[in-house]
């Protein structure tokens, strides 16, 4: 770059931040090419619609989840809840079997 | 590998004491010492439990100057640059040489142990709710958790539940936010302000946004929440949906009815959550979302105010 040639009082402290390419875009030295991806000055992308950060792209694909089912403490309205779902399965199931298995049974002869 | 602590019979003992205590009410010494936290029953656990651990600490620090007391710290560590199977690292932290909070022995174990642990915070005092993770099985924000002073069972410290992780305790929050954002948290209104400067609201009506205005976006609630750790991607999950519920009841915001027609208008975005509450047990804040899932539920079954 054009820009490391110059002595280090004129870079100033902040060469080899993201503020060097700003000045650039100033300078008509400046390379075109890296001002792609900086945002203009004074605004920064929102976390949430920003894209992936260039060392995190690889590996988006196996990313592990973290442990959730085994590991979450039973909190006491969360057993109710479960256990409602399966007591009411189970009696559903009994309320439409039962019929079925008088209907077929061989002792009650019906 | 992630067994939960204690066997069965320990933790129902410990879930059957919660229960008494809260029944019993006890107005103790340190109800005196914290009347500003009588609405925050969880803010008011938290100082009891400091008050323990401070105790616990001062004994500690009597027997001698020498003395070290180690406790045993289980932390979850995933790297993306060398792509493993997640593991839990032990570390040993000196508890007489330590903060009380979670987020301490986490800061002590980065400075002195291990600076490649990653984990997210900022203002450790429960505003900002970036240091949220699990611990002990419990999702809380790492810097109101205090220490459990118990040396002989190792505490575990684990990244939100099922989420992406990025690095360690780091997980990817980028759904959540949307969520967020979905739900369009601004003031929304059809005409201007009668005075031409700003929107008023009364007293009263601004007392209803209590309880629902503190939330701190820590994703405490939402990663607790079975349905949406199942249904991640349509229900909007707790959090943004205490915040949906915000907006409607803010007596200055006109557009109420489009807000829940647009939260209602397919099953999932509001209807997937199954009342199971866990959001409500785990919040930091002791806020409680699950009653806004309802009271949205009743309004649209309902159509009153």
């Amino acid at each position: 770059m054009a820009f490391e040639s110059k002595p280090a009082a004129s870079r100033g402290f902040l060469s080899g931040t993201s503020f060097d390419l700003l000045r650039n875009r100033n300078s008509v030295t400046g390379s075109l090419g890296s001002q792609t991806s900086v945002p203009p000055l004074g605004s920064r992308p929102l976390h949430a619609s920003s894209i992936l950060s260039e060392s995190a792209k690889g590996i988006t694909s196996n990313r592990p989840l973290s442990p959730n089912l085994i590991l979450k403490k039973p909190q006491l309205s969360a057993t109710y809840s479960i256990s409602h779902r399966i007591f009411g399965a189970a009696l559903g199931t009994a309320i439409l079997i039962t019929p079925i298995l008088m209907k077929f049974s061989v002792v009650y002869d019906v | 590998m992630l067994r939960r602590r204690g066997p069965l019979m320990e933790r129902m003992k410990e879930g059957v004491g919660k229960v008494v205590e809260g029944v019993k009410k006890e107005k103790g010494s340190y109800t005196k010492e914290f009347p500003t936290l009588d609405d925050h029953p969880v803010g008011k656990e938290k100082a009891k439990g400091i008050i323990k651990y401070y105790e616990k600490v001062s004994g500690w620090l009597n027997k001698g100057k020498g003395n070290k007391v180690i406790k045993e710290f289980k932390i979850f560590r995933w790297n993306p640059d060398k792509p493993h199977k997640p593991f839990l690292q032990s570390y040993h932290v000196d508890l007489t040489s330590c903060g009380p909070m979670v987020l301490d022995v986490l800061q002590k174990i980065k400075a002195e142990q291990d600076s490649s642990l990653a984990f997210r915070r900022s203002c450790r005092e429960g505003i900002c709710g970036s240091c949220s993770m699990n611990i002990d099985g419990d999702n809380t924000v790492a810097c109101l958790k205090p220490i459990d002073a118990n040396t002989s069972i190792a505490t575990m410290i684990t990244p939100l539940p099922h989420m992406f992780i990025i690095k360690d305790l780091v997980v990817d929050l980028t759904s959540f936010y949307q969520q967020y954002k979905s739900v369009e948290p601004w003031l929304k209104t059809k005409k201007k302000p009668e005075n031409g400067r700003e929107y008023l609201q009364s007293p009263k009506d601004r007392k209803k946004l209590d309880g629902l205005y503190e939330c701190i976006l820590c994703a405490c609630c939402s990663t607790a929440c079975p349905a949406y750790w199942w249904n991640g991607e349509e229900f909007l999950g707790p959090a943004a949906l205490l915040h949906a519920y915000r907006w409607i009841q803010d007596s200055r915001d006109e557009f109420e009815e489009e807000r829940l027609q647009a939260l209602t208008e397919d099953e999932k975005k509001l209807y997937r959550c199954r009342t199971i509450k866990n959001c409500t047990a785990t919040c930091p804040k002791s806020l409680d979302p699950a009653k806004a899932i309802n009271s949205m539920r009743l309004r649209h079954q309902l159509g009153h105010k």
